[in-house]
């Protein structure tokens, strides 16, 4: 594959890295609490709250997955670091917000006291999908834009970008996530009682 | 008071619940009972705005529940296991119920330790014990406890003496009743069991195939009433 400085294949590794842990939790956001939504639902609940404490924890997720891959990827010298921050702030930016207004749609159970092994649960084909999608974005914006104009632009817009969604994130959680939660709450909490997977 | 007004509900195209009318008054303990499938969870499920009803309303004081969130201040309810967090100790779960409910940590301690007898010794102060892996009985005090610590107007419990043994059977209607001695609280309880129902309730009703066909005061002539309701008919 490309291995010039900065390669197609390099940032799109790189990118999956940096998104892949916070995606797997996003993806699945509200089934991880699936077992026990009848009683969140019926006792006083503070949802948006709730919603944001799950929007930080993958910005936490994805800073813990910066580090090291911010040491790789200075060793290596295969990377600007500039590139890797605008990759990695596009992840807490459009791809965690994008991808838990489509969990709200994923009515999936996940019963938290099943074995860990060979444990599907709440996976769906199309979430293998989703995450390529996810890493595909942010560096077709980039290839794009520095074939457009130059390579800093396509950081700087790259970044922009995130920056964005991340001060708009409150009206994101509230409009759209907890918004769409609730406009389907009685199905979601149907596919929630469903004991098998 | 707790109203629903001409609600039916249909699951697959066939009707599980239709009631044109149903009013819980203030202060009352109503008993809900029928056989199983008749349509109690259903009903209990709607209170609490857990499914959509397809026709029809239900209110809790001027609110309507399924618009509102008002009426989950005062609201307490135990439907089944799904209402607790089974990966939590028994003390992690009271204590996230009373950061809901801003209720400080003395005043838990003293809203729990009413229980003492209830718990028998089993619940609390069982080092790392997760609610997962208590007994059903167990689990069932634990749910209950959950819905009263938070000293709510109104309660709401799905089959209650199920999986309790006969003496925590005893001590629930006792505490059921004082607690709605106490505070006037509405309290709505379905139950199989017609001899804890004729016990504590001040009116019961029939419900069958999702309909009330019987709505009782509970004067002294119900239980033979729900008796001879429930005898095998031939």
């Amino acid at each position: 594959m490309d291995e010039t400085p900065g390669g197609l294949f390099t940032i799109f590794i790189t990118t999956m890295f940096l998104g892949l842990g916070a995606m797997s939790y996003g993806q699945l956001i509200f089934s991880w609490e699936s077992a026990f939504f009848d009683g969140i639902m019926a006792r006083k609940n503070d949802f948006i709250a709730y919603v944001r404490a799950k929007y930080y924890l993958q910005v936490l997720v994805t800073l813990i997955a910066f580090v090291p891959i911010a040491v790789v990827v200075t060793i290596s010298g295969k990377m600007s670091l500039f590139l890797l921050a605008a990759l990695m702030l596009f992840n807490p930016g459009p791809n965690s917000l994008l991808t838990m207004v489509l969990a709200t749609l994923n009515d999936a159970r996940i019963d938290l006291d099943a074995g860990t092994f060979m444990n599907y649960q709440g996976m769906k084909g199309s979430q293998f999908v989703m995450t390529f999608l996810f890493v595909l974005v942010p560096v077709g914006i980039y290839k794009l834009l520095s074939l457009a104009a130059d390579e800093n632009t396509a950081v700087v817009i790259l970044s922009f970008l995130g920056i964005i969604f991340i001060a708009f994130s409150n009206w994101w959680l509230k409009k759209f996530i907890a918004g769409t939660f609730m406009h389907r709450k009685y199905k979601s909490l149907e596919g929630y009682r469903k004991l098998s997977a | 008071m707790i109203k629903v007004t001409n609600i039916i509900k249909t699951y697959n195209k066939k009707t599980v619940l239709n009631i044109s009318d149903l009013t819980v008054n203030n202060g009352e303990i109503f008993g809900l009972v029928g056989n199983n499938g008749a349509g109690k969870t259903t009903l209990l499920r709607l209170l609490l705005d857990l499914i959509r009803a397809e026709k029809g309303e239900v209110r809790s004081g001027d609110h309507i529940v399924a618009k509102t969130e008002e009426w989950k201040e005062y609201t307490a309810s135990y439907l089944d296991e799904g209402f607790l967090i089974d990966y939590l100790t028994p003390e992690e779960f009271f204590g996230f119920i009373a950061e809901e409910y801003r209720i400080n940590k003395e005043e838990l301690n003293r809203r729990l330790a009413e229980f003492s007898d209830f718990f028998n010794g089993e619940v609390l102060g069982q080092s790392r014990k997760y609610i997962r892996d208590f007994s059903k009985g167990n689990k069932q005090k634990i749910g209950i406890a959950s819905a009263l610590i938070t000293e709510p107007g109104v309660v709401i419990l799905d089959e209650p003496f199920n999986s309790l043994d006969p003496t925590s059977q005893i001590l629930l209607k006792r505490m059921l009743s004082d607690y709605n001695r106490r505070t006037g609280a509405t309290m709505i309880i379905s139950s199989h069991d017609l001899n804890h129902v004729t016990e504590i309730c001040t009116r019961i009703a029939i419900i069958e195939k999702g309909i009330i066909i019987r709505d009782l005061q509970n004067n002294g002539q119900a239980m033979a009433e729900l008796a001879s309701y429930f005898s095998v008919r031939n």
